[in-house]
């Protein structure tokens, strides 16, 4: 298990990252996500050992690591830009940390043997970096970093160097390999959809701080803030305030007139608090026949954008207010136009607190 | 061809042209001159000869003058490469103020001619010099010790002048390399000592073999400042053929010392690049 306690890094003036508390279960996958700038990789390099923090403290079961140099960290990184020895063969750049720790040559060439099969690149052992294409370097970093059998995998950013194909293929062979050695790792991604597809947990970064720490589905399903809400997925939010509550379920009445009951209600907000109503466009229901289940909205269609596997609907509901909607492209979606009018069900909806401005 | 190669061409052609005009006219002139048979009257007859090669290579004279220069040219290689990495690691790493200045500073010298900066050493070496008094005062030696015209003096201050020639090669080979590439190396288990070892050294290797070709064949070449700082006796290859030329006026002779200067710095160059290209490939 990997801890970290109120790890703070600064570089002169500018915050890296920190405060951050954070709790890796062995046999993880963590991604740290968000946007350019909010400290992942520094993140990444505290735990490596590459930045001494400024405070704080980072254990590994239970020992502290903080004064730790990192060549006896036993952290296997893999940079964002590979960092191959390029003057080194593949099998010397995957051998290099094995010689470091004394390996005998015989042991060496088994073990290099055996991690090149496993990334899948068998075949290339006397070829130099800047002769493979981009992929293949990826997968002798990531030989090089396992085949010292670190205690933690770290990873920066390893798919953005490669072309969208192949960076959804290694995706899942990044989580598969991981799986396989039951080895804990740490990824940093600015892309939501890597996150998700290869995390078991995910930690949102914001300016240097981790913003919500929660499974995929817990950070898609329950957002904490609007910057949460607004990084993960699309969303339409309705500034409003909370009427009434009963039993953990908030009644709220928006600033566009639209009323909206039953939303479970997150912890700390109470009658009167200002909030957003998040309302993402694929949780909407069109009405597209005479029905008219309680809580549905008259809307009128005033924008229509088809991509392809689906078709994106803006939607204008009473108080002048747009809603988005997203419908898969079948048929009874696809031919609906501007100027329409239905009625909508916004399924779902929650509440996330609003900071800005209002009191 | 191509638009751009022509355009290639078009650049290549004046420097090309002046390189035929100044480098090729004048080599072949004395490679020519070289197998002429020499005549205190006539200069030279033309009767083709080996003679002047044999004096060279086996007259225990110019024998010596052969080792002297090489001997000269390598050792002031290695200790201008020792000095130089240190100087060009720290220029290339770091990145505080002041850096652009040590940067004038090593380019400085180049702006005062050799000479000068010979003379510079004369004053330091000198039996009545800097370090002579120095030394004196501090009681560590009663007379003045014997620096000038010594192989000593002639290789300290090639040292200094060609520092130049060697820190700038080995400061673009530094700073050319991915910083993340010691991260990795330390990550991976390197201690400081192999981390340099096996990949910032490496790494270095374009810039070590362009700056040591450079100071080789700078130093195997030179005449003044061996003139000046080693006195009569020391002569090297540089000074013979201008004691050929202007004082024996033995010009085949110089002829053939000349081409066997050129054939021995070609052949370092080639040699140089031949096992940088062999290593990289390896
Ligand atoms: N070596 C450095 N010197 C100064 N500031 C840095 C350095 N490295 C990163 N920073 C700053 O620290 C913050 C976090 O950077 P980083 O961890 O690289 O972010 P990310 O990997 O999430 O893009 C940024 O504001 C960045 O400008
Ligand atoms: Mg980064």
């Amino acid at each position: 298990m990997l801890e970290l306690h109120a790890v703070v890094k600064r570089y002169g003036a500018t915050l890296g990252a920190g405060p951050i508390d954070l709790t890796v279960e062995p046999g993880e996958f963590l991604t740290l996500l968000g946007p350019s700038g909010c400290g992942k990789t520094t993140t990444l390099h505290l735990i490596a050992g590459l930045h001494a923090p400024d405070e704080g403290r980072i254990l590994m079961d239970g020992t502290d690591l903080t004064q730790v140099p990192p060549q006896r960290r036993n952290m296997g990184v893999v940079f964002q830009n590979y960092a191959l020895f390029p003057h080194r063969t593949v099998t010397e750049n995957v051998a290099f940390g094995l010689r470091m720790r004394g390996v005998t040559p015989t042991e060496i060439a088994s073990k290099v043997g055996r991690m090149l099969d496993l990334v899948g690149l068998p075949g290339t052992e006397g070829r130099l970096p800047r002769q493979l294409s981009g992929g293949q370097q990826q997968r002798v970093a990531l030989a090089r970093a396992l085949v010292i059998e670190p205690r933690v995998l770290l990873l920066d950013e390893p798919l953005s160097n490669l072309d969208a194909v192949l960076r959804k293929r290694m995706r899942a062979d990044l989580r598969a390999i991981q799986r396989r050695l039951g080895i804990t790792a740490i990824a940093v991604t600015h892309d939501q959809d890597e996150a998700f597809e290869m995390s078991d947990r995910v930690a949102l970064m914001d300016q240097g701080r981790i913003e919500q720490l929660s499974t995929p589905e817990g950070l898609y399903d329950r957002p904490a803030t609007r910057f949460a809400a607004e990084f993960i997925g699309e969303a339409v939010f309705v500034p409003g305030r909370i009427g009434s509550l009963v039993g953990g379920r908030a009644r709220v009445a928006t600033e566009s007139g639209l009323g909206f009951d039953g939303i479970p209600c997150p912890d700390g907000l109470g009658v009167g608090a200002a909030v957003y109503v998040l309302i993402r466009p694929e949780r909407i229901d069109l009405i597209l026949d005479d029905a008219a289940p309680a809580g549905a909205i008259e809307a009128e269609i005033v924008d229509r954008v088809f991509s392809g596997e689906q078709v994106s609907l803006s939607l204008r509901v009473a108080g002048g207010l747009v809603l988005k909607a997203k419908k898969p492209s079948l048929g009874r979606f696809r031919d609906l136009a501007p100027g329409r009018k239905l009625r909508l069900l916004a399924q779902d909806p929650r509440l996330v607190p609003r900071t800005d401005g209002a009191t | 061809m191509t638009e751009t190669r022509r355009a290639g061409w078009l650049f290549v052609t004046p420097i090309g042209l002046l390189y035929l005009l100044i480098l090729l006219a004048p080599l072949s002139y004395f490679l020519l001159l070289s197998i002429f048979k020499y005549s205190a009257f006539e200069m030279y007859l033309f009767e083709p000869t080996a003679e002047n090669y044999q004096r060279l290579l086996f007259d225990p004279y110019y024998r010596g003058v052969i080792y002297r220069t090489l001997r000269i040219a390598a050792t002031t290689t290695v200790f201008t490469l020792l000095v130089a990495y240190p100087l060009a690691y720290f220029l290339a790493r770091y990145g505080g103020p002041g850096r652009g200045v040590l940067m004038f500073l090593v380019i400085a010298p180049l702006m005062s001619g050799v000479i000068v900066r010979t003379y510079g050493w004369i004053v330091l070496l000198g039996a009545e010099g800097t370090i002579n008094t120095a030394l004196i005062w501090l009681g560590a030696i009663q007379r003045p010790i014997q620096i000038l015209r010594t192989e000593f003096a002639v290789i300290m201050a090639m040292v200094h002048i060609l520092l130049p020639y060697m820190v700038f090669p080995l400061f673009s080979a530094i700073v050319a390399q991915e910083r993340n590439l010691e991260q990795a190396a330390r990550t991976l288990g390197a201690s400081n000592l192999r981390i340099f070892l096996e990949v910032t050294l490496p790494l270095s290797r374009p810039g070590i073999v362009m700056g040591s070709v450079l100071v080789f064949t700078l130093t195997a070449g030179a005449i003044v400042t061996p003139q000046l700082l080693g006195g009569k006796e020391m002569k090297v290859l540089g000074i013979l053929i201008y004691d050929l030329v202007l004082t024996t006026l033995n010009w085949p002779l110089a002829s053939a010392v000349a081409s066997l200067l050129v054939l021995l710095q070609f052949s370092v160059i080639v040699l140089y690049f031949r096992g940088a290209r062999g290593r990289a490939a390896a």
